[in-house]
């Protein structure tokens, strides 16, 4: 599997921390491509919860958690407390939901929630993050 | 209850995190919680009223980390907490047996609602504690209500809350906090365009 590039967003859509690893086509404009990014979370709730055919989880809430497109994937996560993670990879990527939740629990939670200098849903540069993302990246990558 | 996935009693998910948490020493925890009661009578110059302010504070910072800790570690999703009856019996019967390993229980919900009291049988902030005459009105434990606060607006669930009794305040034998709705926040697309 190959790994493009990993975001996450805050509940008030700034990107608080951004991670490229293979990137062949620059953007034309990050701000421009993140705003339109966090729109789509928005779009795609409502839109799957619209078209649900049956009555949704217990909980009333279904969601969108990837998109495939013919050249790539991209991998979506939202917590309760409105933090979002996207991930991109090749196309043939599988289901990547445990996977995203462990970057959010055992990378995101360990280095920056629990980091003191740190606060929780703000931008953040943390080299203990991306070290650990890194690591599993390649660990993904050549799995 | 829909088909498919079956939730988790929150009694019995705040005790598997409980069992599978790493721990200090309740009496390391208990006293350092205590110097920092101490430290901020000293800065505030035992203006009790103040302090109380100020450990609200500190709680509601703790309680903005604390909640993503919990929603990590109950594996709860996007939608964990959206009413505020779910969100009260997270924090009673889940967040505090896992964080502070305290059973707790909400009672006297109002007809709305929108109002409860949380009963806790034990509480590891104030052991040790007996408090002098000078610092009548300190609420000791305020950060503990801070936190909840702190937690639940977190995701959006915004209240208040009080110790209703306190023991360390001559007042009741149980630790219980009343925590009212406030509002549930709607979720809003950030942007203007």
């Amino acid at each position: 599997m190959r790994l493009y590039t990993f975001h996450m967003f805050n509940a008030r859509g700034e990107c608080i921390h951004s991670r490229t690893w293979h990137r062949e086509r620059e953007s034309a404009d990050e701000n421009i491509e993140r705003k339109t990014l966090f729109g789509l979370f928005f779009t795609m709730k409502d839109f799957a919860r619209q078209m649900d055919p049956r009555r949704g989880e217990e909980d009333g809430g279904c969601n969108f958690y990837a998109y495939a497109t013919n050249d790539y994937k991209l991998h979506y996560f939202e917590t309760a407390t409105g933090l979002r993670m996207t991930l991109t990879t090749d196309v043939n990527a599988g289901d990547l939901r445990a996977v995203m939740r462990h970057v959010y629990s055992n990378i995101y939670v360990e280095h920056v929630v629990k980091n003191p200098g740190l606060a929780p849903s703000e931008v953040f540069e943390s080299a203990a993050f991306d070290q650990a993302l890194d690591e599993y990246a390649s660990v993904l990558a050549n799995g | 209850m829909a088909d498919g996935r079956r939730r988790t009693d929150p009694a019995i998910a705040g005790a598997r995190c409980w069992q599978g948490a790493e721990r200090c020493s309740g009496e390391l925890f208990a006293l350092t919680y205590g110097a920092l009661v101490r430290q901020i009578l000293r800065d505030r110059e035992d203006d009790v009223d103040a302090t109380n302010a100020a450990l609200e504070r500190v709680g509601r910072s703790m309680g903005t980390r604390i909640v993503e800790e919990y929603l990590s570690r109950t594996g709860a999703g996007a939608r964990a907490c959206r009413s505020f009856e779910d969100a009260c019996e997270a924090v009673a019967k889940t967040a505090l047996k896992m964080f502070l390993g305290v059973d707790a229980r909400t009672r006297d919900w109002s007809e709305d609602v929108d109002e409860c009291v949380i009963e806790m049988d034990t509480n590891p902030l104030a052991e040790f504690v007996e408090l002098p005459k000078r610092y009548e009105g300190l609420c000791y434990c305020n950060a503990l209500c801070g936190a909840i606060r702190g937690a639940l607006e977190a995701v959006r669930v915004r209240t208040t809350c009080a110790f209703e009794s306190d023991p360390l305040a001559g007042n009741g034998d149980k630790f219980a906090i009343r925590i009212k709705l406030v509002e549930i926040v709607p979720e809003e697309y950030p942007f203007d365009d």
